[in-house]
Formats: C-alpha cells, structure tokens, sequence
C-alpha cells in the first residue's frame, strides 16, 4: 500500500481532532474532548502507518526528505501529546498541540519524498532523527503548556471563570508536567546530538563540523540547560519558568526556520 | 384489558413546597405497609415508592383504562388529602415520559442540585425494598436496573457531579486548583465562624495536614482547635500563624481588615514562591483585596466563591445536556422491550399452535407411508422447517409493528384475529 493513503488519513484524523478539541474550548461538553482524544490516537496509529510504509517503499533516508521529516515531527508531537495529557488529563492542552500536528501532516501530504543524496543511514543514524524530534517535540509542548499555565493562573487571579479555570486540574501539577516534558525534551536532544556527531564521523570522517544546524542545535542545547538549571537551582518557578520556556520556544522555532527552511546547503536543510 | 402501561405518579420540589411533600413522604414501616397496600390495588400489576425529602413518587405497571384512579384514591385514603391538592401537585406520566422521568431521577438530573450524588442511593433502596416485598416483577424490575445502569453511565461519561456547588466546597476546588493535592497543607482560620470551621473541615478531609485557630479570646480558640487536633494562638500571634500557614480562612468580625500588606507580605518572603491562597468569608471584608495583586497570593471573598458556585451549577446544566442525549437512547431500548413484551405471549402461543398442527397431522399420515426410521425423522425435520419459516415474517413484523405507538393496537388486534389466537 503506498504511504500517502496514511498521510491522508492522518491529516484528516489530527484535523477532526483539533476541530473537536477548539469546539470543547468553546462548548465545554467532555464529550467533544473525548471524540479529539480518540481521533488523535487513531491518527497516532495511520501517522505510525504511513512512517512504517514509507521506510519499507523508499528505505530509511526516505526519513531524511522533507516529508518524512514533517512525517516525523508530526509523530513525535503527538506521542508526546498522548502520554502527559492521558497521564494527567490534560485534555485541554489538545486544542493547543494539535493544530501543530495537524499542520506537519498537511505539509507532509504536499511536500517532496525524494531524497536530495543517498548516504547509508543505519542505526545511529535512526536514532540521530527520532530522538532528535522526540526533543523538539517535548520542548514544543512545554511552552504550550506554559502559555495554558500562564493564562490559567491569569484567571484564577481574576476570577474569570473561562474554560481554563473549569477544565484544567491545577498549577502544581502543570508546573510538574512542564518541567517533566523540558527534562525529556532535553534528555532527548543530547542523545541526538551524541547520535549526530557519530553518524558524522561515519559518513564524514569527523565529530563535529560547525555546520549552521550544529551551532543552532548547541545554542539551544545551552537555552535549555539554562533554563533548566534556573528552575532547579534559581528558584524560577511559576510564572517565570512559563516565561523562559516560552523564550524557548522562540529559540527553537529560530533554529528551525533559519536552518531547516531557509538553508540549502546543510544536510539539514528541508528544501528538496 | 388493556395493554400494559408503566405509570409514574409523584411529587417533587419542583411542583409542590416541603409542606405538601412531607405530608406525602412514606417511612420506614409506613413505607412498606404502603407498599404492599399499593399492589393490593386490583388494576396495579407491579409497584414500588421512590419517597425522599425531595421527591415521593409512585412507579406502578397497570393496564386499567383509567390509570391514575385506584393509586390517587389510596393516596387519599392514605394521607387523608383531598383531589385538589393531588391534583394540583401532583404530575402524572405514562410509558415514554415515565420511563424518562424515572431515568433523570436516578440519573440525579430532576434533583434539587443537579448531579448530587445522594439519589441513586435512594433509588437503590425503593428498588431493594420493592424487591424484598415483592412488589415488583419483569418490567418494573428490568425499569430500575436500567435506570441504575444509565445513571452509572452518565457519572462517568459526563461532567454532570465533578465540581463543588457548596460555598464551601469551592473552597476546597479552589485550593486544589492552585496546590493540587492538599496533602501536607496547612490551613490556618481566623475568628470563628461557622462557614470557616466547615470549609476547614472539608480542607482537612481532602488532605490538609494541620489547623491553626486564631482568636480574639484565646478560649474559643482553644475549643476549635481542639475540634480539629489542631492548635490555637491568641491574635497577638498572627504573623507567626500566617507564616506558616498556606491556606488562610478569616470570618473575624472586625470592622476593618485584618489581613493586610503589612502582616502578610513578609509571610509572602518566606515562601520561596510557594503561593497562598486567602480565603474571606467575612462582612464586612477581613482581607485587603489588593494583596490579590502579589505574586503568588489568591484572594477569594464570599462573593468570588459565590461566583464559583455559580458557574458550576452552570457547568452541570451544560453537562446535563449531554446526559439527556444518552438518556434517550436508554428510553427509546426500554419501550421497545416494553412493546416486545407485550406481544410475547402472543408470539408464543402462535408457535404452540403451529406445533400442534404440526403434530396431529404427522401423527395421522406418518404411519400410512412406511418409512424408515430415518426417513420418518427426515420428514419431521422438513415439517419444522417449514413452519419455522413460514412463520419468521410474521413474527418478525408483529414484533416491529408492535413498537410503533399508532398502529400497534391495531396490528396486534388483526394478527389476533387473522392466526385465531387466544381472545382477550
């Protein structure tokens, strides 16, 4: 069966769910959030699908396209999604991550398969990849969540009785499920990186290049370190650990953009 | 004869004050008594009483044309009331509107506070009385199990029982929406009264590790401290307390405040970021209303936990909506069971008949053909077969025809006289 049936179903499934999700914002019944959650986990599994059919059609650099890339990013978002907000009946962050998968599956259904060079993938190089979306995806989630904390704690100060006030368990426990996601994302993100510098000794001949995306990658490897230091030792909890991972975000989606989308020479590049 | 109708007929505070319910209310012995009295009745088949201090109502299967007449007369006889009153109380339903009246009652969506928990246990009971007595049979006890099961499904499906509608159940929602769990908290009250000790009480019994009691006269202090195993200070200490408090409840009756920026901030410093959440249930006001603009402090007074209720009660009359959906479904099953049921023995006595046909005629012919043991069995089996299908489009339809509330007086009556069934 060829891949782009799943990436189809899989746009279309993460849209429902998003559409359920926002229309839960609105409407409140949990019903609405049930029918996003189980779009989202059926997406989750044809998203899995098209990943599976397109490694077995093209073989794994067909990871390294722009549409297995998004594939991928698409993936990873929403297994991050799935395993805190079913923890921890976040139902609510959905209307925030899913909009995000939505839109890598789309882009993914449109944009090229073919590989730019053909080098030997591997392993390391698998692991480079998936860990390295993993990271990005938790940190992505993080700063979401911050802006619901954010907006939460605005509304319990002010007694607005919105959704967020209704719907979300409590500060401590999303200040918990931030800070959980950063140290994953994180964890995530150096094992990319050590993953990385090895692939590059295989294929290049050396560890560490100062190509674009390795300097981009460093800095924010260092933005996280920061900010998860600031957190443990600087006592920068609540409000302001939202703030720096918001600030984190932005570094992130930098990163992306300024190497992934706008370069073409880098090996990272997305451009086909 | 007519056909078989599930009755309810009852009293709510929707349609009658506590001084009409009450004198209709049935307990204990009174209730049984009642009870059995009720199915005594000629025209009532099965019988149970849902009797609360919300609620009395009679739930009776019946198939007398006039419904109502024999259960109101002993209602009258009973309570000693006259027509009008029950008449102007009272409601009346029937089938559909019974079973779905039934269903939002033990579902808890006809309750004073929707979503309250206490009516399924009641509902329980008049069904285990009704059972023990036995009052009830197929229909009225297939009625509650569906009932129970449908009002399960509403608790966990829809939001209809999650959040506080007490003042001082806001109180502990709010707390836990800003700590999350409560254990280990600590909870600090000011002045006494009688809303502090209660919201202190649910604190405690959602987790809330201690209780700190500050009071004008140190001996009233001592008294509610010693209610909670917790300990008193005079007001001389009130830093001290707040220091260490998280959670502050003040019902003081001082004319200014009493918590203020000057005696809370440096309790603020020592925190470490930790938040505190300041709980006003006074009039006139014992907490400055701009602490609520520092980092970490949450002031509610009685008007913003008032608000809280209030969007709650909001919030399970939006769930409820969706309870009505699944409700539906469950009503629409039982009435079609209800309709089957009648046409049971019907259905029953039709294949009786055929069989019998069946066998009269074997038993005649069969031995003038002198077949073979197994050809005998053979021709056995194609004669049911036969009959078995010829008669599966009629039984079929009977069946359908039989729920469709219009033509099913009908349908049965002309399958009655078209097979020469038996005349009711």
């Amino acid at each position: 069966m060829s891949p782009e049936v799943f990436i189809y179903s899989t746009a279309v499934l993460y849209g429902i769910s998003t559409l359920h999700y926002l229309l839960y914002l609105i409407f409140r019944k949990e019903k609405l959030a049930t029918v996003g959650l189980y779009s989202a986990r059926f997406g989750f599994l044809t998203n899995l699908l098209a990943v599976i059919f397109l490694i077995v059609k093209d073989g794994s650099v067909s990871l390294f396209t722009p549409k297995g890339a998004f594939l991928l990013f698409a993936i990873s978002v929403v297994t991050v999604y799935l395993y805190f907000s079913t923890k921890h009946k976040l139902s609510l962050s959905g209307a925030f991550l899913m909009p995000w998968a939505t839109l890598f599956a789309f882009i993914s259904s449109l944009v090229s398969g073919a590989p730019k060079e053909v080098f030997p993938v591997g392993i390391v190089g698998m692991v480079h990849i998936v860990s390295a979306f993993l990271g990005y995806s938790a940190f992505i989630f993080a700063s979401l969540l911050s802006i619901l904390y954010l907006i939460f704690e605005n509304h319990l100060k002010k007694k607005k009785f919105s959704v967020f006030f209704q719907k979300l368990p409590s500060l401590t426990l999303i200040e918990s499920v931030i800070y959980n996601s950063v140290a994953l994302g994180f964890f995530f993100i150096t094992l990319s990186m050590f993953a990385g510098a090895v692939w590059s000794e295989k294929v290049f001949g050396t560890y560490w290049s100062w190509h674009p995306k390795q300097v981009a990658t460093l800095i924010s490897w260092f933005v996280y370190a920061g900010i998860i230091h600031l957190y443990l030792y600087g006592e920068w909890r609540g409000k302001r650990f939202c703030y720096l991972n918001i600030l984190g975000l932005f570094v992130i989606v930098l990163n992306f953009l300024g190497v992934n989308l706008l370069s073409s020479k880098d090996v990272h590049s997305f451009k086909g | 004869m007519g056909e078989l109708k599930l009755c309810c007929l009852g009293v709510s505070h929707k349609t009658a004050p506590v001084s009409v319910r009450e004198q209709f209310s049935f307990k204990g012995e009174e209730l049984e008594s009642a009870l059995l009295k009720l199915n005594a009745l000629p025209s009532v088949e099965e019988s149970m009483v849902l009797s609360t201090c919300n609620r009395v109502e009679i739930y009776f299967t019946t198939r007398s044309e006039t419904s109502f007449k024999e259960v109101i007369d002993f209602l009258i006889d009973e309570k000693g009331a006259d027509l009008d009153q029950i008449n102007s109380h009272f409601y009346r339903k029937v089938d559909r509107d019974a079973v779905r009246h039934g269903f939002y009652v033990a579902s808890s969506l006809d309750s004073m506070v929707v979503g309250e928990p206490q009516i399924v246990g009641q509902f329980k009971d008049a069904f285990s009385l009704a059972k023990e007595l036995g009052t009830i049979g197929t229909v009225l006890c297939r009625f509650c199990e569906t009932a129970l099961k449908v009002s399960k499904r509403v608790r966990t499906e829809t939001g209809i029982s999650k959040n506080a509608v007490s003042i001082s159940f806001a109180a502990v929602e709010l707390a836990k929406k800003i700590f999350g769990e409560l254990h280990g908290k600590r909870v600090a009250i000011i002045g006494a009264g009688e809303m502090a000790e209660l919201a202190a009480k649910h604190l405690m019994t959602n987790g809330a590790s201690e209780v700190f009691v500050v009071n004008r006269t140190f001996e009233r202090a001592q008294k509610l401290a010693q209610e909670f195993g917790g300990k008193a200070f005079p007001l001389t200490e009130l830093e001290t307390v707040l220091k260490m408090a998280d959670i502050v409840i003040s019902s003081t009756g001082a004319p200014g405040y009493v918590l203020t920026p000057e005696n809370v901030l440096p309790a603020l410093n020592t925190r470490k970021h930790r938040p505190m959440f300041l709980i006003d249930i006074a009039v006139p006001r014992d907490i400055d209303p701009a602490l609520n603009d520092y980092e970490g402090l949450y002031v509610y007074d009685i008007d913003d936990l008032q608000q809280v209720v209030d969007a709650n009660i909001k919030e399970r009359l939006r769930e409820a909506e969706v309870a009505k959906e699944i409700i539906e479904g469950y009503v629409e099953r039982f009435m079609k069971w209800l309709r089957e049921l009648e046409v049971a023995p019907l259905i029953a006595e039709l294949k009786e008949k055929a069989e019998s046909i069946r066998k009269e005629v074997l038993s005649k012919r069969l031995p003038k053909l002198g077949l073979t043991p197994e050809q005998e069995q053979e021709v056995d089996n194609i004669t049911r077969i036969i009959i078995n299908k010829l008669l599966h489009q009629p039984i079929t339809s009977v069946k359908k025809k039989a729920v469709e509330e219009e033509t099913r007086n009908q349908v049965v009556q002309i399958f009655r006289e078209i097979f020469g069934l038996g005349k009711e």
